[in-house]
């Protein structure tokens, strides 16, 4: 049994990682920053199959590849709105009052405001001019990554994991 | 069925939210981006008036009375009191970035911002 869950985490990291990467291999015509952020959909379904813990450590791992792999310099940015996402999303499932749409907008708008902070505090930027967009793009990828989710979750309802 | 209806209300707030930000960022944009010409007498900014709209501006200068007309989006003095009448004859339409018209008698300077950068690089008269 535990070699199965080390097979599955190995899995949805490696499916998180994957999403990263061809993200970054196809630029969307939007401005810099705004993008799906498909991977939060391997983390919200692990938040919702297998718990908090699980959907913590895979997001963890996966930022700390993509970031080996692909680039230091954006580390900070994706561990504060990975961070922030994850815990505004674990506090509203808690809350039960919101379903899957709910939970991954507010995620997704948390994790743009999560970047936006450190963008701030590292750069001492006037992200002013910035943040509508990134609330917006937040808002927008997390309705969508919401949808996927839902359609993901109920293939995989029934599968014993 | 409440979580769902609980859903689409958490995402119409924040889409309201987010509709505020972007209004709030036009607005911004719009104040900021239109090129103005702004008025000084003695050092003291008298007014800012936009170059898209035409108008005749009078200025109460240290000697009199200049009045500054904006047209076709260009600003130039087109009445002064001062003997020399520098600012009238000399310094002609402005329109570009940073371009002046200055009158030292009268202790008036209008200046260009926001504007468009001037393809040229000085003029000499």
């Amino acid at each position: 049994m535990k070699g199965k869950r080390i097979a599955l985490y190995g899995l949805l990291v490696a499916l998180a990682f994957i999403f990263s990467y061809i993200e970054m291999l196809i630029p969307l015509p939007l401005p810099t920053g705004v993008k799906l952020g498909a991977a939060n959909i391997v983390v919200l379904i692990a938040l919702y199959l297998l718990g908090v813990k699980e959907a913590f450590s895979i997001s963890m791992v996966r930022i700390l590849l993509s970031g080996l792999a692909f680039g230091i310099n954006t580390l900070p940015y994706s561990l504060a709105g990975a961070l922030l996402s994850l815990g505004v999303m674990v506090l509203l499932k808690k809350s039960d009052k919101f379903g899957l749409a709910g939970v991954s907008v507010a995620g997704g708008v948390a994790h743009n405001i999560g970047q936006t902070l450190v963008a701030m505090a590292l750069l001492g930027a006037n992200m002013m001019y910035y943040f509508p967009v990134l609330f917006f793009g937040g808002l927008i990828a997390g309705v969508l990554i919401g949808l996927i989710s839902a359609v993901v979750l109920k293939k995989l309802q029934g599968l014993k994991l | 069925m409440k979580k769902r209806k609980n859903d689409i209300i958490l995402i119409v707030a924040l889409f309201a939210v987010s509709l505020c930000f972007l209004f709030g960022l036009f607005l911004m944009k719009q104040g900021t981006k239109e090129p103005e010409a702004v008025i000084r007498v003695n050092g003291i900014v008298y007014g800012r008036y936009p170059l898209a709209k035409d108008r005749e501006i009078p200025i109460p200068g240290n000697i009199g009375t200049n009045v500054l007309t904006i047209k076709d989006g260009t600003a130039y003095m087109s009445s002064a009191v001062c003997p020399d009448k520098i600012c009238r004859n000399i310094h002609g339409k402005i329109r570009y970035q940073g371009e002046q018209i200055v009158c030292i008698p009268g202790g008036i300077v209008v200046m260009i911002e926001n504007g468009e950068v001037s393809e040229l690089d000085a003029i000499v008269h």
